[in-house]
């Protein structure tokens, strides 16, 4: 009896995200459209619209137009976002930062910290820490947690697999953080939720209609991609000798901007006060040192996008993290290069773009909270 | 009515200002939400350490938590504030070495929507920066998120165009009067807060120019007044930061240690006097 028990309880389950999903996105707003949209029958639209009410999740919002037979006036459905909150979490080396939305990704409140040391106990406290500092500006029930890690996480377990930044190894991060903090957690590869986050929340471009893959370059190059049409995403960090030899990082953007101010005067600030911002800048003041980093960045970048578009054929690239603080000019300068690499035309149907904000990892981490728990996407 | 079982204390640096008397309506909702009083302290022309250091030790003395509002006090007198062992929270403050949790507004997402809204949706390459009081952080996170928001735009603007008007919409005025007697150029004011815009409009609209014709004017932060002079803003809603800031304060007073800058979101609010 039990595996006809759990078929049922599934198919639940399944009508009950389609039902939402559909008031979700504001394609029906009653019960008998939802009935004929879905092909479920009403008595059944019914229960599960009725329970979506009782948990808040759904909202009656006055009588539609009767139809043109006449009759009985619909009552008016609509999803209510702010029934529950989401909290999404970025980590990188250095910080933590979480984002509190409702359930449509509108932010409230961001809480950023330091994070101080690496490995596992750290990174579960530095979390439990924001998300401790957000639980006073909930206005809702707090849903899920999504968690944003650089590095390789295994697929839909929650697990760590190995994170150099945080010092990771098979680590059960999802488990941990959801016994510490009493909601359900999801853990996805940061480049990975980069993507969904962009895919769910972003301005809508080819990324619709097309598969979208974002590359994040901070600390480390990483990848992540959404597939059209079946929105399955995945993502995971590029590295090993193959990627070192191409000098991507940010260590080692730093180190070259050392090794070439060394050779001629360059205006860049030193050492730590060097941001990308100051590379740009610097550059369209026509500094050579900052023109010849960007130009190697440029180079090696376009390796790992031809590959990319080789085997993917995507119809958006976005590149995210700090190094989109180089501005269209870079975007254009790594086109030109992948397009040495691939041939002429090779990146005709191809939109490349920047995505500026800072807050990607944590908004994807809220998108795959959501997915998973209602089975909502924007 | 339920009886004040216990204050907060709020050391603020004035008590006449529209952003302290805002945030201060915000912290009394909640504190008289969960039954606690609120008394309000303005440390005002305390020279020395020590004077400073009695008067916060008298203040603390008999109060459940601690709000400190901005640049009330120097990072040295925090420390006498963190010492007594209260329940402290920041508000508009950020301080390196004490690790006290700040309530903020995220100022840097703020000045972006400005920044994307003047060049992007209105086509302005030329803007004039009205800045605050660069002891407040608020102010150097404006102006520091401004700079940043012109190279990501690509925009070249001279060091003619930072003004200093302090958040004081007199001083805003009239670094702004000097600035066009001088032949300064621009297309834009982009102000620190929403008050020295409304009053940069002013002077715009006095000195013969069109606004928002040949001049778009926004500000940061929003209120009735903005409203009412149809000044584009993001909206930061200081009172609601108020009653941010108090709930945080009474997590910690339940017993939660928090650390870290809490950021509250902002959003453009699109009115006559840009495009």
């Amino acid at each position: 009896m039990t595996p006809i028990k759990a078929t049922r309880e599934q198919l639940r389950d399944h009508n009950r995200r389609l039902v939402l999903r559909m008031l979700y996105q504001d394609e029906v707003n009653t019960r008998a459209a939802l009935a004929t949209v879905t092909g479920l029958t009403k008595p059944t639209i019914s229960n599960l619209v009725g329970e979506l009410i009782d948990e808040g999740l759904v909202i009656e919002e006055g009588l539609g137009r009767a139809s043109g037979s006449g009759g009985k006036r619909p009552t008016l459905l609509a999803f209510n976002r702010r029934a529950r909150h989401l909290i999404g979490v970025a980590l990188s080396g250095k910080r933590v930062s979480a984002v509190l939305t409702d359930l449509a990704g509108e932010s409230s409140a961001v809480h950023v910290l330091d994070l101080r040391g690496s490995g596992e106990e750290a990174v579960v406290s530095a979390v439990q820490s924001v998300v401790a500092a957000l639980l006073p500006q909930l206005d809702a029930p707090l849903l899920a947690v999504g968690v944003a890690v650089p590095g390789r996480v295994r697929p839909g377990t929650g697990v760590v697999r190995r994170s150099a930044v945080l010092n990771l190894d098979d680590s059960p991060l999802a488990e941990l953080l959801a016994t510490r903090l009493g909601v359900p957690v999801h853990v996805g590869n940061l480049a990975e939720l980069c993507a969904l986050g962009q895919h769910s929340f972003g301005p809508q471009g080819s990324a619709a209609t097309g598969t979208l893959v974002t590359v994040t370059l901070d600390e480390d190059l990483e990848l992540g991609v959404v597939l059209h049409p079946s929105g399955a995403h995945f993502g995971s960090e590029l590295s090993g000798p193959m990627i070192d030899e191409l000098r991507l990082g940010w260590t080692a953007f730093k180190l070259r901007a050392a090794e070439l101010r060394g050779e001629s005067h360059s205006s860049l600030p030193e050492g730590g006060d060097l941001r990308y911002l100051h590379v740009r800048s610097a550059e369209e003041r026509g500094d050579a040192t900052a023109r010849q980093l960007v130009l190697e960045l440029a180079a090696g970048l376009a390796r790992p996008l031809a590959w990319i578009v080789s085997l993917l054929q995507p119809t958006q690239v976005s590149l995210a993290g700090g190094v989109t603080d180089l501005g269209e000019a870079f975007l254009q300068r790594l086109a030109a290069e992948a397009s040495l690499l691939l041939g002429p035309g090779a990146l005709d149907d191809l939109e490349l773009t920047l995505a500026y904000s800072n807050r990607l990892g944590a908004m994807g981490a809220v998108a795959l909270a959501n997915l998973t728990e209602l089975g909502l996407v924007a | 009515m339920k009886r004040a079982a216990g204050t907060i204390a709020v050391l603020v640096n004035n008590l006449e200002g529209v952003f302290q008397l805002s945030v201060l309506q915000g912290v009394e909702e909640v504190a008289a939400a969960n039954g606690l009083g609120l008394v309000a302290h303005p440390l005002v022309g305390l020279l020395s350490p020590d004077a400073v250091r009695a008067e916060v030790a008298e203040v603390l003395r008999g109060a459940r938590g601690v709000m400190v509002l901005a640049n009330a006090l120097a990072d040295d007198h925090l420390a006498v504030v963190a010492e007594s062992g209260l329940p402290v929270t920041l508000i508009s403050h950020d301080t390196q070495d004490l690790e006290l949790p700040t309530m903020m507004f995220d100022n840097h997402q703020g000045v972006a929507l400005l920044m994307q809204h003047v060049v992007e949706a209105c086509g302005r390459r030329l803007p004039v920066f009205v800045g605050g009081d660069a002891s407040q952080l608020d102010a150097r996170e404006r102006e520091s998120a401004f700079r940043d928001e012109v190279v990501r735009h690509g925009l070249t603007v001279p060091p003619e165009n930072y003004l200093r008007g302090e958040f004081t919409p007199r001083l805003a005025a009239d670094a702004l009067a000097a600035f066009l007697a001088g032949g300064g150029q621009c297309d834009a004011v982009v102000a620190a807060d929403y008050l020295m815009a409304i009053e940069a409009q002013a002077v715009m609209r006095a000195a013969g120019l069109r606004v928002p014709e040949d001049l778009a004017v926004v500000g940061f932060g929003d209120g009735p007044e903005a409203v009412a002079a149809g000044v584009t803003t993001v909206a930061a809603d200081v009172v609601e930061l108020g009653r941010r800031a108090a709930r945080q304060l009474m997590a910690q007073l339940s017993g939660q240690p928090l650390v870290g800058s809490t950021l509250l979101s902002t959003h453009l609010v699109r009115r006559s006097s840009s495009c």
